[in-house]
């Protein structure tokens, strides 16, 4: 049987370690940059969904209007999707979005998915960001 | 600790007298590489925000403004220059008028580069200036008098 000493066990136990280290030190860098990142998609989604629902809830059906009940317009040829789908485009982002018009149509949420990559595997940085616009009456605003 | 181990070493003579010096003295370049590139990662990161603040206040600021004109264009350009610490360097905004008869919004969409420079990183840059664009858009209501 083989007699081993300390020194001849511990060989390379250095080396180890500063691969270790090193290897700790750029996956703390990527965990750190990914999570940046995740925060600044969640925020981006939140503004986004703020300005896609109030665009949303500024839709108003005119046909009801006139009746005396201001209602959001879901026509779909300019109807609320069609303007919060031009306000997430004019953002430049790459989006996923989902609207949902209450049933009196007196409100809508707007809930935005701001996509992006991670670096690190199965990691995930999009963020999501929600919105509930209520719809103001334009009379409304213009009576004192 | 590091005087202990050498000597230590020395007299046990196994030929590693001083591996930890010098595979620190390796390591060192790369954890101060590591240091610089965190604290450039940062920079850039908060540069992003600023800009992005910047393309924000201004699309806000230009939709307050409600209309087209140079007043509304300054008072974005100077929301702008308010969040970025350099430079505006280019700043479009696309004016889309709300429809008052359809009662549809409108809206205001920016597009800004922000250049900045930064300090004590130039030399790992190559340039110490860097620029980002940014987007915003902002909705522009019918009811809201220019």
């Amino acid at each position: 049987m083989k007699l081993v000493s300390n020194q001849e066990r511990e060989r390379g136990s250095l080396s180890a370690f500063v691969a270790i280290v090193a290897i700790f030190f750029v996956a703390i860098s990527v965990v750190l940059s990914d999570g940046a990142r995740r925060l600044s998609n969640i925020s981006r989604a939140e503004d986004l969904a703020s300005e896609a629902a109030r665009a949303a809830a500024a839709t108003l059906d005119v046909g009801a209007l006139a009746t005396g009940r201001a209602t959001i317009d879901l026509n779909e040829s300019d109807g609320a999707m069609i303007q919060v789908e031009q306000i997430l485009a004019a953002s430049g982002d790459d989006i996923d979005f989902r609207i949902e018009v209450a049933e009196d149509r007196l409100s809508v949420r707007v809930d935005v998915i701001v996509q992006g990559t991670a670096m690190l595997p199965g990691f995930d940085i999009r963020g999501f960001g929600s919105h509930t616009a209520r719809v103001i009456e334009p009379a409304a605003l213009t009576t004192p | 600790m590091h005087l202990n181990t050498r000597r230590r070493r020395s007299r046990n003579g196994d030929g590693e007298a001083g591996l930890l010096s010098t595979e620190l003295a390796l390591l060192m370049p790369v954890l101060v590489l590591f240091a610089l590139i965190a604290v450039y990662a940062v920079q850039v990161q908060r540069h992003g925000t600023r800009a992005r603040s910047a393309a924000d206040a201004a699309a806000r600021t230009a939709a307050l403004y409600g209309a087209p004109d140079a007043t509304a264009s300054d008072a974005a350009r100077n929301a702008a220059q308010d969040q970025c610490l350099g430079e505006i360097s280019k700043l479009d905004i696309t004016w889309t008028a709300p429809d008052q008869i359809g009662l549809r919004p409108g809206r205001v969409a920016v597009e800004l580069t922000c250049t900045e420079r930064y300090g004590g990183i130039a030399a790992m840059v190559g340039s110490d200036e860097r620029s980002v664009a940014s987007r915003s858009v902002s909705v522009l209501e019918y009811w809201r008098e220019p």
